[in-house]
C-alpha cells in the first residue's frame, strides 16, 4: 500500500471545491513562494514545532533531548530546529503541548478511514476529497494512489495545486481528479523565480495540457500588495480566463497566517506587507472585470 | 417594528393593597369550600381588575398588571397558584413607597400567605428527605446538587375549541355533562361556567373601555379605526365563537393572559382556516394579515416570557395540511418582519412536507432570526411514543414548550419542577459528599477520589449520587401535583385540556390524561468529559494521582497549571471520538434512564428527563467547582447537549456525527445550539447548508437551533453595543439580543465554535 506523508486533515472544509469536503495536506512543496501561508509544509520529512506561547518553562524537554535541541537559558526556552531528527522524544515529554511534531507517515487506508466518516455528507452535497499541501503532486504516486482509492469510494475529487510538477504525474493524476483548484501567482519570469522559485513556464504548459485534457480548473490567483497588484498580472489572469477548461477565476487577497506559523518552526519569514483590506479587494476585481476576466468569482 | 410601550400601571399602591387585600378575603371566605368554587371566585376578583387599558398603538387588548397577590400558575417570579410577590414587597419597602399602615397591611398579607401559598401548601407536605437533600429553591444562588423549582408549566391548550365553540358552546358543552353531575363534579362545572363569565366581562370591560377612549377627539385616526375593529372582535368573542382571524387573534390573547397558560400551542392548526377564510372571502388580505400577526407578535413580546410564548408549525397529524401551511408561511413572514426574541417559534417538519415552507424557515434562519427552530418529526414521533409510552398517533400530537421540553398538546403536562446539576454530583463524590470549595456537605459520602480503586468504582458511585437525587427530586415533583391539585383546580387549563370536562375533574385532581414530570438536568457534557478525563489519566495512563487532581480541582489549578493543560488536551465529546462520545452515552443514558425508571413509585404517568437550556448552564456553572475535563471553577457549563464551547475541533461533520449519538427514545427533549458562519447562508453556500443539515436529520437529529452571525460580529458588539442593536442568538432554550444580555452568557455565547 502506497505510504506518504500528510501535515493535516481538515473535515468539513467547504472552500476548497464543491459541497462538503475533507481537505488532506500533503507534506512537502519544491517552491518557496513569500507569502506561503502554510510554511510548515515546505519540507518534506517530519519536523518540530514550538509554540512560544504555551511552554510554561518546565525543562523537560531540555532534558530528555538526545540531540540537544533545547535549551533553556535565563527563562527563555531556545530552539535549535537544524538538529531536530525528528525522534518524538520532547514531545512526549512536554505537560501543555508546546511542542509537536509536524507530519505523519500514513497509509491511503489511514487517510480514507477519516475521510469516509463523513461519507453520507459528501454523497448529500456532491462533496469529496481534496488534495491540497504542500504541492500534493510532490508526491505523486500516493496522491495518485489516494484518488484512485477515493473514485473507487465514489468521491468527487479536486487536486489544490501550483503546477509545478512533472508533465507525466499531472497527466495520471487527471484521470482521477474532477476538479483542478490551480494557482497562478505571478507573470512575469524573473518575478516569479525571485517569490516563487520556480519556472513559469513550466507551470503554464501545465495549465495547457489540462486545458487540452478539458479537465475543470478553477485558476486561483494570490494578490500581494506591492508584489502582483499589478495591471500587467491582472491583464495575463485576464487572459488565462478564457481559456476552455477554466471555469472559474478565484481572487486570493493576501493574509499574515504564514508569519507565526513561520516563528514556530524556526524559518524566516521575509515579506512584510499588511494584509489587503476589503476596499482594495473590490478594486481588484472591478480592475479585472474591466480587463475582461471572466467567470469571477464572488 | 418597535417594542409596544410597558403598561402603564393601573393602581397606586393603596389601590393595589386594596384589591389585594379583597382578593385574600375572597380566598379566606371561599377555601372552606371546594377548590373550584374558591378558584373562580378569586379569579371573578382578579379579572378584569388587574387587565389595563390599551395603549396608543395596540392592534390587540390584554395588557395585565401583575398584582401583589394573585392567582397564576407560573407569575413571573418562582411560584405557582395562590402567591404573593414578595419581591414587589421587598421594591416598596427599599424605595421608600409604604407608610407605616400599608406596611403593616403587606406584612398581614406575607404572613397570611406565608402559610397559606399554594407553595407553602406543597412544601409543608414534604418528608424530612426532600427537605434534607432539596434545601435550596434559589438555584441561581445557592450551591447544591438539585434544586426544586415552583411552577405550573408545560401547558398547550386547545384553543381550536376555545375559538370554534366560543364561551357559549362551551357553557353548552359543560351543562349536558352537568345534567348528570354528583356535587362535586357538579360544583367543578359550576366553577367553570363562572370562569367563562369572568372572560365575557374581560371583554365587555374592554367594550367600554375603548368606548372611553373612542370618545376623546384627538385620537389618531389609524388607531382609532384598530379600536372600531378591537371592539367588533370583542363584542364577537364575549358570548360567541371567533368568526374571523382578527376575532381568533384577540380571544387567543385574551384567554392566554387570562389562563397564564405561557404557550401557544400548535397555532396552524387552530388559526389556519380563519386564516385562509378570510382571504378567499375577501374580508382580507394578505398585507392586512400580516400587520394583524405582527401586532400580535408585539403583544406576545410586551408579555415577556422569552423562555416560554412557544409557537409550533408544521408537523404531522394536521387536519387540512395545505391551509395551515399557508398559515405557516404567513408566520414565518412574520417572524422575518419582526425579529422578535418572543413568541418562540418552532416548524416541525417531516419528510413530504411542502417544500416552500421549509425553504421558507431556512431564509428565515439565515436572516439571523433564530427562529423556526427546526424539530424533525420523522424521528421525534416514534421517540415520543417510545419515552412517553404512547402510541405514534398519539405522538404526533408532542409539543415543545417553554425551553425545548415536550408534552402531548392538551392531554398532557409535563412541568419541570426540579433541577439536577450532574457536574455537582460528580464533585461530591468525588470528594466525600462534600462541595469542593465549601466543604459543605451537599450529597452522600460515598467515599473520594483517592478511595475507589478503580475507574468503575467511581463510576457506580457517581451513579448511586444521581439514583439518590432523582429519587428524591421524582417524589417531590409528584408531590408538588398532588398537593397543588389539592389547593388549585387551574380552571382555566381544565376548560381546553381534553378530558377535564368529560371527566368532571380539575387538572391534577384527575382530569388529566397523562399526568407527566420533567427533571432538567444540567451538566450532562462536562460530567462525561470529567469521568472521561479521570479514567485516561488518573485510573488507565496514571499520568496524574487522585491528590493531585483533587488539589487542582479545590484550587482551581492555580497551584498546577500544567495538570490543566493536560486535562484539557484530553479527548472531549463533540469530535467523533469513540472514547469520549461513548462516555457521555453513559452519562446521557444513566441520567435519562434513572429519571424515566423512577416514574414507577409515583402516581405519574411519565417522568423523563429534559436536556434543555435557558441560562442555567451558566447560572449552576457560577457555582460548580473546577471538573476534571480543564473547565475553571465559576466558568459555564456546556449548554444542554452541546459540546464544550471551543471543544469541538474536528469540523462541523464530526461534531453532528457526535451530538447524534445519545439516545433520543428516553427523555422529553433535548436540544442543540448550532453557530454558523452568516457566509453559509449565501447564495453560493446555501446548498451545502441544506444539505449539511438535511443528513443531521437524516441521521437522527432531533431538532436544531441555528444562530447565524458573521465572524467577529460578537466580539464587535461587545465592544460597540449601539452598532448591533438587532442582533439575536440563540442562547439556550430561549434567544435573545445579543447587547442585552449579561457578560458572562455574552462570553459563553463567544466561546462556542463559529462553523463555516
Amino acid at each position: 500500500m502506497e505510504q506518504g506523508i500528510i501535515f493535516d486533515i481538515q473535515r468539513f472544509c467547504i472552500h476548497d471545491g464543491p459541497g462538503i469536503r475533507t481537505t488532506v495536506f500533503l507534506k512537502g512543496c519544491p517552491l518557496s513562494c513569500a507569502w506561503c501561508h502554510n510554511p510548515e509544509s515546505k519540507q518534506q520529512n517530519v519536523q518540530l514545532s514550538y509554540r512560544e506561547n504555551h511552554c510554561v518553562l518546565c525543562g523537560e524537554c531540555e532534558s530528555i533531548c538526545p540531540q540537544r535541541v533545547h535549551h533553556l537559558v535565563n527563562n527563555e526556552h531556545l530552539v535549535n530546529f537544524s538538529l531536530c531528527t525528528g525522534c518524538g522524544k520532547c514531545i512526549e515529554s512536554c505537560p501543555v503541548s508546546a511542542l509537536s511534531l509536524i507530519g505523519k507517515t500514513v497509509t491511503t487506508d489511514d487517510i480514507m478511514d477519516i475521510v469516509l466518516k463523513d461519507a453520507d455528507y459528501y454523497r448529500a452535497s456532491v462533496g469529496g476529497i481534496t488534495l491540497s499541501g504542500g504541492e500534493p503532486l510532490f508526491q505523486p504516486h500516493f496522491a495518485l494512489a489516494l484518488l484512485k482509492q477515493a473514485k473507487r469510494g465514489r468521491l468527487n475529487t479536486c487536486i489544490e495545486t501550483s503546477g509545478f510538477c512533472r508533465e507525466a504525474d499531472l497527466r495520471s493524476v487527471s484521470e482521477f481528479t474532477d476538479l483542478f483548484l490551480f494557482d497562478f501567482k505571478l507573470s512575469d519570469e524573473k518575478l516569479h523565480r525571485q517569490y516563487v522559485g520556480g519556472e513559469l513556464s513550466k507551470i503554464l504548459k501545465n495549465l495547457s495540457l489540462l486545458n487540452k485534457l478539458k479537465k475543470p480548473v478553477i485558476l486561483r490567483c494570490p494578490v500581494i500588495p506591492g508584489i502582483n497588484d499589478t495591471q500587467s498580472h491582472f491583464q495575463a489572469i485576464a487572459d488565462l480566463s478564457v481559456l476552455e477548461c477554466v471555469q472559474a477565476v478565484e481572487i486570493m487577497p493576501y493574509h499574515t497566517m504564514g508569519a507565526a506559523k513561520s516563528l514556530n518552526i524556526g524559518r524566516e519569514y521575509l515579506l512584510n506587507v499588511p494584509p489587503a483590506d476589503p476596499e482594495t479587494v473590490k478594486l481588484w476585481k472591478s480592475e479585472l472585470l474591466k480587463m475582461r476576466c471572466q467567470k469571477l468569482m464572488e | 417594528m418597535k417594542r409596544l410601550q410597558e403598561t402603564v400601571c393601573p393602581f397606586s399602591i393603596e389601590e393595589e393593597l386594596d384589591f389585594s387585600e379583597k382578593f385574600t378575603r375572597t380566598y379566606q371566605e371561599n377555601h372552606s369550600q371546594d377548590i373550584s368554587t374558591c378558584e373562580a371566585a378569586c379569579l371573578a376578583v382578579q379579572f378584569p381588575a388587574c387587565m389595563c387599558p390599551p395603549q396608543d398603538g395596540d392592534m390587540f387588548v390584554g395588557r395585565y398588571y401583575s398584582p401583589l397577590v394573585q392567582f397564576s400558575p407560573q407569575p413571573g417570579f418562582m411560584d405557582m397558584g395562590y402567591c404573593m410577590d414578595h419581591d414587589k414587597w421587598d421594591r416598596w419597602q427599599k424605595s421608600g413607597q409604604l407608610n407605616r399602615q400599608q406596611e403593616e397591611t403587606c406584612r398581614r398579607l406575607s404572613e397570611f400567605w406565608q402559610e397559606n401559598g399554594t407553595k407553602y401548601f406543597i412544601s409543608s407536605h414534604y418528608p424530612p428527605n426532600v427537605l434534607q437533600w432539596l434545601p435550596y429553591e434559589n438555584y441561581f444562588q445557592d450551591r447544591a446538587v438539585a434544586h426544586p423549582l415552583y411552577r405550573m408549566s408545560g401547558t398547550h391548550l386547545d384553543y381550536l375549541k376555545l375559538l370554534t365553540l366560543g364561551v357559549d358552546g362551551l357553557h353548552q358543552q359543560i351543562r349536558k355533562k352537568q345534567q348528570y353531575a354528583a356535587l362535586e363534579e357538579n360544583n367543578f362545572y359550576q366553577a367553570l361556567h363562572s370562569v367563562l363569565d369572568t372572560f365575557s366581562r374581560i371583554c365587555e370591560s374592554y367594550v367600554d373601555e375603548i368606548e372611553r377612549l373612542l370618545s376623546q377627539t384627538d385620537l389618531n385616526s389609524n388607531w382609532r379605526e384598530e379600536l372600531l375593529e378591537t371592539k367588533r372582535s370583542l363584542l364577537q368573542i364575549a358570548h360567541a365563537p371567533a368568526l374571523h382571524f382578527r376575532d381568533a387573534l384577540q380571544m387567543l390573547y385574551l384567554w392566554w393572559i387570562y389562563s397564564g397558560s405561557l404557550n401557544l400551542g400548535r397555532m396552524d392548526t387552530y388559526l389556519s382556516e380563519f386564516y385562509v377564510n378570510d382571504l378567499s372571502s375577501g374580508f382580507l388580505t394578505q398585507e392586512r394579515a400580516l400587520e394583524l400577526m405582527c401586532g400580535f407578535w408585539q403583544m406576545i413580546e410586551l408579555k415577556n416570557r422569552v423562555y416560554d410564548s412557544r409557537i409550533v408549525l408544521g408537523g404531522k397529524g394536521r387536519k387540512n395540511e395545505t391551509n395551515c401551511d399557508q398559515f405557516c408561511l404567513l408566520a414565518i413572514d412574520t417572524i422575518r418582519k419582526m425579529r422578535t426574541t418572543a413568541p418562540q417559534v418552532a416548524l416541525r417538519f417531516y419528510h413530504g412536507m411542502d417544500e416552500t415552507v421549509y425553504d421558507a424557515a431556512f431564509t428565515a434562519i439565515g436572516e439571523g432570526c433564530t427562529f423556526p427552530m427546526l424539530y424533525n418529526d420523522d424521528v421525534n414521533i416514534p421517540a415520543v411514543s417510545h419515552a412517553f409510552g404512547v402510541s405514534e398517533e398519539i405522538a404526533e400530537h408532542y409539543c415543545p414548550y417553554g425551553c425545548g421540553e415536550y408534552v402531548l398538546e392538551h392531554q398532557s403536562i409535563g412541568t419541570p419542577s426540579g433541577i439536577i446539576n450532574l457536574a455537582k454530583a460528580l464533585e461530591v463524590t468525588l470528594y466525600h459528599g462534600k462541595d469542593l470549595e465549601t466543604e459543605e456537605v451537599l450529597g452522600l459520602d460515598l467515599g473520594g477520589l483517592e478511595t475507589y480503586q478503580t475507574f468503575e468504582e467511581l463510576l457506580s458511585a457517581y451513579q448511586r449520587q444521581v439514583e439518590h437525587f432523582v429519587t428524591v427530586l421524582a417524589k417531590m415533583e409528584e408531590l408538588e401535583y398532588i398537593y397543588s391539585g389539592r389547593h388549585c383546580a387551574f380552571l382555566c387549563f381544565s376548560m381546553l385540556f381534553d378530558d377535564c370536562i368529560s371527566r368532571g375533574r380539575p387538572l391534577l385532581d384527575g382530569g388529566v390524561r397523562y399526568l407527566g414530570g420533567t427533571l432538567e438536568s444540567y451538566g450532562n457534557v462536562n460530567t462525561a468529559d470529567s469521568l472521561t478525563a479521570i479514567k485516561l489519566a488518573v485510573y488507565d495512563k496514571k499520568i496524574i494521582s487522585s491528590e493531585n487532581l483533587l488539589q487542582a480541582l479545590r484550587d482551581n489549578f492555580s497551584s498546577n497549571p500544567n495538570l490543566r493543560r493536560i486535562l484539557t488536551n484530553l479527548p472531549k465529546y463533540g469530535n467523533e471520538d469513540e472514547t469520549a462520545d461513548s462516555m457521555l452515552v453513559t452519562v446521557h443514558d444513566h441520567i435519562c434512564d434513572t429519571i424515566k425508571e423512577s416514574v414507577k413509585n409515583t402516581i405519574m404517568h411519565s417522568y423523563l428527563a429534559v436536556i434543555i437550556n435557558n441560562d442555567a448552564n451558566t447560572v449552576l456553572g457560577h457555582l460548580t467547582a473546577a471538573t476534571p475535563d480543564g473547565r475553571g471553577s465559576g466558568a459555564p457549563l456546556a449548554n444542554a447537549n452541546n459540546p464544550q464551547g471551543g471543544a469541538d475541533r474536528s469540523g462541523l461533520t464530526a461534531m453532528l456525527h457526535s451530538i447524534v449519538k445519545p439516545s433520543i427514545q428516553n427523555h422529553a427533549g433535548s436540544v442543540q445550539n448550532l453557530k454558523l458562519n452568516k457566509e453559509m447562508f449565501s447564495e453560493n453556500m446555501i446548498a451545502k447548508t441544506k444539505a449539511l443539515l438535511s443528513v443531521y436529520f437524516q441521521n437522527g437529529g432531533s431538532q436544531i437551533m441555528i444562530t447565524v452571525v458573521s465572524r467577529d460580529e460578537m466580539e464587535d458588539a461587545v465592544i460597540h453595543p449601539e452598532r448591533h442593536q438587532d442582533l439575536i442568538v440563540r442562547v439556550g432554550g430561549f434567544s435573545a439580543k445579543f447587547i442585552e444580555l449579561g457578560k458572562d452568557v455574552q462570553q459563553e455565547l463567544l466561546s462556542r465554535t463559529l462553523h463555516g
